[in-house]
Protein backbone atom coordinates (compact mmCIF):
# COMPACT_ATOMS: atom_id res chain seq x y z
CA UNK A 1 0.00 0.00 0.00
CA UNK A 2 2.76 2.44 0.99
CA UNK A 3 4.67 1.88 -2.28
CA UNK A 4 1.68 2.53 -4.55
CA UNK A 5 1.80 5.49 -6.92
CA UNK A 6 -0.11 8.64 -6.00
CA UNK A 7 -2.62 7.91 -8.76
CA UNK A 8 -3.21 4.38 -7.49
CA UNK A 9 -3.90 5.76 -4.02
CA UNK A 10 -6.48 8.15 -5.43
CA UNK A 11 -8.10 5.26 -7.29
CA UNK A 12 -8.24 3.35 -4.00
CA UNK A 13 -9.69 6.40 -2.30
CA UNK A 14 -12.41 6.62 -4.96
CA UNK A 15 -13.19 2.93 -4.51
CA UNK A 16 -13.68 3.38 -0.74
CA UNK A 17 -10.56 1.45 0.28
CA UNK A 18 -9.83 2.43 3.88
CA UNK A 19 -6.19 1.40 3.65
CA UNK A 20 -5.71 3.65 0.64
CA UNK A 21 -7.39 6.52 2.49
CA UNK A 22 -5.02 6.18 5.44
CA UNK A 23 -1.98 5.92 3.16
CA UNK A 24 -3.19 8.92 1.18
CA UNK A 25 -3.49 11.08 4.30
CA UNK A 26 -0.11 9.92 5.62
CA UNK A 27 1.62 10.66 2.33
CA UNK A 28 0.26 14.16 1.83
CA UNK A 29 -0.60 15.51 5.26
CA UNK A 30 2.66 17.44 5.76
CA UNK A 31 2.35 19.14 2.37
CA UNK A 32 -1.32 19.99 2.81
CA UNK A 33 -0.90 21.23 6.37
CA UNK A 34 2.29 23.11 5.43
CA UNK A 35 0.54 25.00 2.64
CA UNK A 36 -2.43 25.80 4.86
CA UNK A 37 -0.19 27.14 7.65
CA UNK A 38 1.82 29.16 5.16
CA UNK A 39 -1.32 30.76 3.79
CA UNK A 40 -3.39 31.39 6.93
CA UNK A 41 -0.61 31.61 9.53
CA UNK A 42 -2.65 29.93 12.28
CA UNK A 43 -2.10 26.24 13.06
CA UNK A 44 -5.59 25.59 14.42
CA UNK A 45 -7.28 27.11 11.37
CA UNK A 46 -4.77 25.37 9.11
CA UNK A 47 -5.68 22.03 10.66
CA UNK A 48 -9.36 22.58 9.88
CA UNK A 49 -8.52 23.59 6.33
CA UNK A 50 -6.25 20.58 5.85
CA UNK A 51 -8.92 18.20 7.13
CA UNK A 52 -11.51 19.74 4.83
CA UNK A 53 -9.08 19.47 1.90
CA UNK A 54 -8.75 15.73 2.47
CA UNK A 55 -12.51 15.38 2.74
CA UNK A 56 -12.99 17.24 -0.55
CA UNK A 57 -10.34 15.11 -2.25
CA UNK A 58 -12.03 11.96 -0.96
CA UNK A 59 -15.44 13.07 -2.21
CA UNK A 60 -14.11 14.03 -5.61
CA UNK A 61 -11.49 11.29 -6.00
CA UNK A 62 -13.59 9.64 -8.71
CA UNK A 63 -13.37 12.77 -10.82
CA UNK A 64 -9.56 13.08 -10.55
CA UNK A 65 -7.98 13.04 -14.01
CA UNK A 66 -4.25 12.33 -14.11
CA UNK A 67 -3.98 13.99 -17.52
CA UNK A 68 -4.86 17.34 -15.98
CA UNK A 69 -2.25 17.36 -13.25
CA UNK A 70 -0.37 15.44 -10.61
CA UNK A 71 -2.09 14.28 -7.46
CA UNK A 72 0.05 16.60 -5.32
CA UNK A 73 -0.86 19.72 -7.25
CA UNK A 74 -4.53 18.68 -7.43
CA UNK A 75 -4.68 18.26 -3.66
CA UNK A 76 -2.74 21.45 -3.00
CA UNK A 77 -5.07 23.39 -5.33
CA UNK A 78 -8.01 22.21 -3.24
CA UNK A 79 -6.17 23.33 -0.11
CA UNK A 80 -5.34 26.69 -1.64
CA UNK A 81 -8.97 27.35 -2.60
CA UNK A 82 -10.15 26.56 0.91
CA UNK A 83 -7.47 28.77 2.46
CA UNK A 84 -8.29 31.62 0.10
CA UNK A 85 -11.99 31.35 1.00
CA UNK A 86 -10.96 31.73 4.63
CA UNK A 87 -8.59 34.63 3.92
CA UNK A 88 -11.11 36.49 1.76
CA UNK A 89 -13.80 36.12 4.39
CA UNK A 90 -11.42 37.78 6.86
CA UNK A 91 -10.50 40.62 4.57
CA UNK A 92 -13.02 43.12 5.86
CA UNK A 93 -10.38 45.36 7.38
CA UNK A 94 -8.17 47.64 5.31
CA UNK A 95 -5.00 46.02 4.03
CA UNK A 96 -1.81 46.63 5.96
CA UNK A 97 0.76 46.77 3.16
CA UNK A 98 3.77 46.41 5.48
CA UNK A 99 2.45 43.34 7.31
CA UNK A 100 1.47 41.60 4.09
CA UNK A 101 4.72 42.49 2.38
CA UNK A 102 6.61 41.03 5.35
CA UNK A 103 4.57 37.81 5.21
CA UNK A 104 5.32 37.40 1.52
CA UNK A 105 9.04 38.02 1.99
CA UNK A 106 9.16 35.54 4.88
CA UNK A 107 7.33 33.01 2.71
CA UNK A 108 9.81 33.41 -0.12
CA UNK A 109 12.81 33.32 2.18
CA UNK A 110 11.56 30.04 3.69
CA UNK A 111 10.82 28.54 0.30
CA UNK A 112 14.15 29.68 -1.12
CA UNK A 113 16.25 28.00 1.53
CA UNK A 114 14.08 24.94 2.06
CA UNK A 115 15.79 21.92 0.56
CA UNK A 116 15.75 19.43 3.39
CA UNK A 117 12.16 18.24 3.09
CA UNK A 118 11.73 14.92 1.24
CA UNK A 119 10.35 15.49 -2.24
CA UNK A 120 11.52 19.09 -2.36
CA UNK A 121 13.82 18.30 -5.25
CA UNK A 122 10.85 18.63 -7.59
CA UNK A 123 10.63 22.34 -6.83
CA UNK A 124 14.29 23.16 -7.35
CA UNK A 125 13.85 24.17 -10.98
CA UNK A 126 10.83 26.34 -10.23
CA UNK A 127 12.52 27.93 -7.23
CA UNK A 128 15.53 28.77 -9.38
CA UNK A 129 13.33 30.40 -12.01
CA UNK A 130 11.49 32.37 -9.36
CA UNK A 131 14.85 33.47 -7.99
CA UNK A 132 15.73 34.85 -11.41
CA UNK A 133 12.62 37.04 -11.55
CA UNK A 134 12.90 40.71 -10.57
CA UNK A 135 11.92 40.99 -6.91
CA UNK A 136 8.80 43.04 -7.56
CA UNK A 137 7.47 40.50 -10.08
CA UNK A 138 8.15 37.59 -7.75
CA UNK A 139 6.41 39.38 -4.90
CA UNK A 140 3.33 40.13 -7.00
CA UNK A 141 3.17 36.55 -8.22
CA UNK A 142 3.46 34.99 -4.77
CA UNK A 143 0.88 37.36 -3.33
CA UNK A 144 -1.53 36.21 -6.03
CA UNK A 145 -0.64 32.51 -6.09
CA UNK A 146 -0.22 31.84 -2.39
CA UNK A 147 -2.42 34.45 -0.76
CA UNK A 148 -5.12 34.90 -3.41
CA UNK A 149 -4.71 38.66 -3.70
CA UNK A 150 -6.19 40.27 -6.80
CA UNK A 151 -4.23 42.69 -8.94
CA UNK A 152 -6.15 45.56 -7.36
CA UNK A 153 -5.22 44.41 -3.84
CA UNK A 154 -1.60 43.90 -4.86
CA UNK A 155 -1.61 47.44 -6.22
CA UNK A 156 -2.75 48.66 -2.78
CA UNK A 157 -0.20 46.51 -0.93
CA UNK A 158 2.67 47.59 -3.13
CA UNK A 159 1.36 51.14 -3.52
CA UNK A 160 1.53 50.95 -7.29
CA UNK A 161 -1.09 51.57 -10.02
CA UNK A 162 -3.43 48.69 -10.93
CA UNK A 163 -1.90 48.47 -14.41
CA UNK A 164 1.58 48.04 -12.97
CA UNK A 165 0.38 45.27 -10.65
CA UNK A 166 -1.19 43.44 -13.60
CA UNK A 167 1.96 43.87 -15.66
CA UNK A 168 4.11 42.38 -12.90
CA UNK A 169 1.85 39.35 -12.43
CA UNK A 170 1.55 38.72 -16.16
CA UNK A 171 5.25 39.14 -16.86
CA UNK A 172 6.17 36.71 -14.07
CA UNK A 173 3.67 34.10 -15.24
CA UNK A 174 4.77 34.50 -18.84
CA UNK A 175 8.39 33.84 -17.90
CA UNK A 176 7.60 30.81 -15.77
CA UNK A 177 5.20 29.44 -18.38
CA UNK A 178 7.73 29.87 -21.15
CA UNK A 179 10.75 28.52 -19.28
CA UNK A 180 9.35 25.26 -18.00
CA UNK A 181 10.03 22.69 -20.74
CA UNK A 182 9.24 19.10 -19.83
CA UNK A 183 6.66 20.05 -17.22
CA UNK A 184 3.96 18.16 -19.09
CA UNK A 185 6.15 15.05 -19.34
CA UNK A 186 6.86 15.22 -15.63
CA UNK A 187 3.17 15.49 -14.88
CA UNK A 188 2.28 12.53 -17.05
CA UNK A 189 4.96 10.40 -15.44
CA UNK A 190 3.27 10.61 -12.05
CA UNK A 191 4.90 9.90 -8.73
CA UNK A 192 6.00 6.32 -7.99
CA UNK A 193 7.35 6.09 -4.47
CA UNK B 1 -6.34 35.37 -33.46
CA UNK B 2 -9.72 36.99 -32.81
CA UNK B 3 -10.38 39.95 -30.55
CA UNK B 4 -11.91 37.58 -28.02
CA UNK B 5 -8.74 35.47 -28.11
CA UNK B 6 -6.62 38.57 -27.51
CA UNK B 7 -8.75 39.59 -24.54
CA UNK B 8 -8.54 36.14 -22.98
CA UNK B 9 -4.79 35.82 -23.59
CA UNK B 10 -4.30 39.20 -21.93
CA UNK B 11 -5.91 38.03 -18.69
CA UNK B 12 -4.72 34.41 -18.92
CA UNK B 13 -2.39 34.85 -15.93
CA UNK B 14 -5.18 36.15 -13.68
CA UNK B 15 -7.48 33.35 -14.87
CA UNK B 16 -4.83 30.74 -14.11
CA UNK B 17 -4.22 32.21 -10.65
CA UNK B 18 -7.96 32.44 -9.91
CA UNK B 19 -7.85 36.19 -9.31
CA UNK B 20 -9.69 37.50 -12.39
CA UNK B 21 -12.75 39.56 -11.51
CA UNK B 22 -16.24 38.11 -12.00
CA UNK B 23 -17.16 39.78 -15.27
CA UNK B 24 -13.81 39.09 -16.94
CA UNK B 25 -13.94 35.52 -15.75
CA UNK B 26 -17.47 34.92 -16.98
CA UNK B 27 -16.66 36.29 -20.44
CA UNK B 28 -13.46 34.30 -20.61
CA UNK B 29 -15.15 31.05 -19.58
CA UNK B 30 -17.66 31.52 -22.36
CA UNK B 31 -14.83 31.93 -24.87
CA UNK B 32 -12.72 29.09 -23.43
CA UNK B 33 -15.60 26.68 -23.89
CA UNK B 34 -15.23 27.16 -27.63
CA UNK B 35 -11.54 27.96 -28.24
CA UNK B 36 -9.06 25.13 -27.84
CA UNK B 37 -6.05 27.39 -28.44
CA UNK B 38 -6.92 29.75 -25.60
CA UNK B 39 -7.89 26.83 -23.39
CA UNK B 40 -4.45 25.28 -23.89
CA UNK B 41 -2.76 28.61 -23.12
CA UNK B 42 -4.69 29.05 -19.86
CA UNK B 43 -4.17 25.40 -18.88
CA UNK B 44 -0.44 25.78 -19.33
CA UNK B 45 -0.35 28.79 -17.02
CA UNK B 46 -2.67 27.00 -14.58
CA UNK B 47 -0.13 24.21 -14.28
CA UNK B 48 2.51 26.84 -13.42
CA UNK B 49 0.19 28.31 -10.77
CA UNK B 50 -0.39 24.84 -9.34
CA UNK B 51 3.32 24.10 -9.16
CA UNK B 52 3.93 27.30 -7.20
CA UNK B 53 1.99 25.73 -4.35
CA UNK B 54 4.75 23.16 -3.98
CA UNK B 55 7.00 25.95 -2.71
CA UNK B 56 5.21 26.10 0.63
CA UNK B 57 7.39 24.19 3.09
CA UNK B 58 5.92 20.91 4.34
CA UNK B 59 5.08 20.84 8.05
CA UNK B 60 3.93 17.94 10.19
CA UNK B 61 0.39 18.49 11.47
CA UNK B 62 -0.47 18.10 15.18
CA UNK B 63 -0.43 14.58 16.67
CA UNK B 64 -3.58 12.60 15.93
CA UNK B 65 -4.36 14.47 12.72
CA UNK B 66 -3.84 11.45 10.46
CA UNK B 67 -6.12 9.23 12.54
CA UNK B 68 -8.89 11.80 12.79
CA UNK B 69 -8.88 12.49 9.07
CA UNK B 70 -8.64 8.84 8.05
CA UNK B 71 -11.55 8.04 10.35
CA UNK B 72 -13.69 10.73 8.74
CA UNK B 73 -13.02 9.20 5.30
CA UNK B 74 -14.70 5.89 6.05
CA UNK B 75 -16.89 4.42 3.28
CA UNK B 76 -20.02 4.58 5.45
CA UNK B 77 -19.69 8.35 5.60
CA UNK B 78 -19.27 8.54 1.85
CA UNK B 79 -22.36 6.39 1.24
CA UNK B 80 -24.38 8.68 3.47
CA UNK B 81 -23.03 11.71 1.65
CA UNK B 82 -23.64 10.17 -1.78
CA UNK B 83 -27.09 9.05 -0.76
CA UNK B 84 -28.10 12.63 -0.19
CA UNK B 85 -26.75 13.84 -3.47
CA UNK B 86 -27.43 10.99 -5.86
CA UNK B 87 -31.13 10.87 -5.14
CA UNK B 88 -31.36 12.89 -8.31
CA UNK B 89 -30.44 10.99 -11.46
CA UNK B 90 -29.05 14.08 -13.10
CA UNK B 91 -26.42 14.87 -10.49
CA UNK B 92 -23.87 12.60 -12.14
CA UNK B 93 -23.97 14.76 -15.24
CA UNK B 94 -22.58 17.65 -13.16
CA UNK B 95 -24.70 20.00 -15.20
CA UNK B 96 -25.96 23.33 -14.06
CA UNK B 97 -29.40 21.78 -13.95
CA UNK B 98 -28.18 19.12 -11.58
CA UNK B 99 -26.75 21.65 -9.16
CA UNK B 100 -29.91 23.69 -9.09
CA UNK B 101 -32.16 20.66 -8.83
CA UNK B 102 -29.94 19.29 -6.06
CA UNK B 103 -30.56 22.45 -4.09
CA UNK B 104 -34.31 21.95 -4.51
CA UNK B 105 -34.15 18.33 -3.44
CA UNK B 106 -32.12 19.22 -0.36
CA UNK B 107 -35.07 21.26 0.84
CA UNK B 108 -36.88 18.02 1.65
CA UNK B 109 -34.27 17.00 4.20
CA UNK B 110 -33.37 18.15 7.63
CA UNK B 111 -32.84 21.91 7.69
CA UNK B 112 -29.50 21.89 9.43
CA UNK B 113 -28.13 19.20 7.15
CA UNK B 114 -29.48 21.15 4.22
CA UNK B 115 -27.73 24.32 5.32
CA UNK B 116 -24.44 22.51 5.83
CA UNK B 117 -24.59 20.64 2.52
CA UNK B 118 -25.68 23.76 0.69
CA UNK B 119 -22.76 25.75 2.09
CA UNK B 120 -20.34 23.00 1.06
CA UNK B 121 -21.70 22.87 -2.47
CA UNK B 122 -21.57 26.62 -2.83
CA UNK B 123 -18.02 26.77 -1.48
CA UNK B 124 -16.79 24.57 -4.32
CA UNK B 125 -16.87 27.51 -6.73
CA UNK B 126 -17.06 30.47 -4.35
CA UNK B 127 -20.81 30.55 -4.79
CA UNK B 128 -23.11 32.70 -2.69
CA UNK B 129 -26.54 31.31 -3.48
CA UNK B 130 -28.78 29.43 -5.88
CA UNK B 131 -32.08 30.83 -7.02
CA UNK B 132 -35.10 29.44 -8.87
CA UNK B 133 -37.97 31.39 -10.47
CA UNK B 134 -40.95 30.48 -12.63
CA UNK B 135 -40.91 31.28 -16.32
CA UNK B 136 -44.38 32.43 -17.34
CA UNK B 137 -46.35 33.33 -20.45
CA UNK B 138 -47.84 36.85 -20.50
CA UNK B 139 -51.11 35.38 -19.19
CA UNK B 140 -49.37 33.93 -16.13
CA UNK B 141 -49.24 30.30 -17.26
CA UNK B 142 -46.07 28.60 -16.05
CA UNK B 143 -43.98 27.02 -18.80
CA UNK B 144 -40.69 26.35 -17.05
CA UNK B 145 -38.09 27.52 -14.59
CA UNK B 146 -35.08 29.77 -14.47
CA UNK B 147 -32.25 28.64 -12.22
CA UNK B 148 -29.59 31.13 -11.24
CA UNK B 149 -26.27 30.87 -9.49
CA UNK B 150 -24.43 33.77 -7.90
CA UNK B 151 -20.72 32.96 -7.68
CA UNK B 152 -17.29 33.90 -8.91
CA UNK B 153 -18.75 33.07 -12.30
CA UNK B 154 -22.54 33.44 -12.25
CA UNK B 155 -24.79 31.45 -14.55
CA UNK B 156 -28.40 31.07 -15.61
CA UNK B 157 -30.14 27.94 -16.79
CA UNK B 158 -33.60 27.94 -18.40
CA UNK B 159 -35.73 24.80 -18.41
CA UNK B 160 -38.92 24.70 -20.48
CA UNK B 161 -41.27 21.81 -19.87
CA UNK B 162 -44.58 22.74 -21.49
CA UNK B 163 -46.61 25.33 -23.34
CA UNK B 164 -44.06 26.78 -25.80
CA UNK B 165 -44.12 25.88 -29.50
CA UNK B 166 -41.15 24.00 -30.95
CA UNK B 167 -38.49 26.18 -32.52
CA UNK B 168 -35.39 28.23 -31.90
CA UNK B 169 -35.51 30.90 -29.22
CA UNK B 170 -33.11 33.29 -27.51
CA UNK B 171 -32.63 33.96 -23.83
CA UNK B 172 -32.13 37.58 -22.87
CA UNK B 173 -31.09 38.97 -19.50
CA UNK B 174 -32.32 42.27 -18.12
CA UNK B 175 -29.95 44.00 -15.70
CA UNK B 176 -30.68 46.60 -13.05
CA UNK B 177 -31.26 49.82 -14.91
CA UNK B 178 -32.88 47.99 -17.83
CA UNK B 179 -29.78 47.05 -19.83
CA UNK B 180 -30.50 44.01 -22.00
CA UNK B 181 -27.85 41.33 -22.45
CA UNK B 182 -28.00 38.31 -24.76
CA UNK B 183 -27.36 34.97 -23.06
CA UNK B 184 -27.72 32.02 -25.43
CA UNK B 185 -30.01 30.22 -27.87
CA UNK B 186 -32.54 27.64 -26.76
CA UNK B 187 -34.07 24.91 -28.92
CA UNK B 188 -37.48 23.59 -28.03
CA UNK B 189 -38.56 20.20 -29.38
CA UNK B 190 -41.77 18.46 -28.32
CA UNK B 191 -42.41 21.46 -26.06
CA UNK B 192 -39.28 20.77 -24.02
CA UNK B 193 -35.85 22.34 -23.98
CA UNK B 194 -33.12 23.75 -21.81
CA UNK B 195 -30.11 25.99 -22.20
CA UNK B 196 -27.76 27.87 -19.94
CA UNK B 197 -24.56 29.88 -19.92
CA UNK B 198 -22.31 31.96 -17.73
CA UNK B 199 -23.71 35.47 -17.36
CA UNK B 200 -21.62 38.47 -18.39
CA UNK B 201 -22.42 40.22 -15.09
CA UNK B 202 -23.12 38.96 -11.57
CA UNK B 203 -26.43 37.16 -11.21
CA UNK B 204 -27.44 39.42 -8.33
CA UNK B 205 -27.44 42.38 -10.73
CA UNK B 206 -30.05 40.74 -12.97
CA UNK B 207 -33.73 41.44 -12.55
CA UNK B 208 -35.36 39.45 -15.32
CA UNK B 209 -34.80 36.66 -17.85
CA UNK B 210 -36.82 36.76 -21.09
CA UNK B 211 -37.45 34.08 -23.70
CA UNK B 212 -37.60 35.68 -27.16
CA UNK B 213 -38.66 34.17 -30.47
CA UNK B 214 -36.62 34.49 -33.64
CA UNK B 215 -38.06 37.93 -34.34
CA UNK B 216 -37.14 39.17 -30.90
CA UNK B 217 -40.68 39.14 -29.50
CA UNK B 218 -41.11 38.16 -25.87
CA UNK B 219 -42.69 34.73 -25.46
CA UNK B 220 -42.22 34.20 -21.73
CA UNK B 221 -40.63 36.04 -18.87
CA UNK B 222 -39.25 35.39 -15.39
CA UNK B 223 -38.98 38.07 -12.70
CA UNK B 224 -36.01 37.07 -10.58
CA UNK B 225 -36.03 36.88 -6.75
CA UNK B 226 -39.68 37.86 -6.44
Amino acid sequence: MWSLSDEALVAGLAAGDQGAATAFVRRFQARVFGLAVTMVGDRAVAEEIAQEAFTRAWRHAGAYDARRGRVTTWLLSITRNLAIDHLRAKRTEPLDPDAIGDAERAMWATAARSAATPGDGETDELRAMLGDLPGEQRRALLLAALFGYTAREIGAIEQIPLGTAKTRIRAAMRKLGRDTPGRDDERRRGGMR
Amino acid sequence: MSTDCERVREIAAELALGIADGEDRARALEHLAECTGCRAAVERLSSVADELLLLAPAQEPPPGFEGRVAESLRPAARRAWRGRRLALPVVAALSAAALAAGAVWFALGDDRELADSYRQELAVANGEYFDASSLELPGGEKVGYIYGYQGRASWVLALIYDGVDDGTYRLELVAEGGEKLPLTELEIAREEGSAGAATPIDYERLTEVRLLDERGREVADSELRE
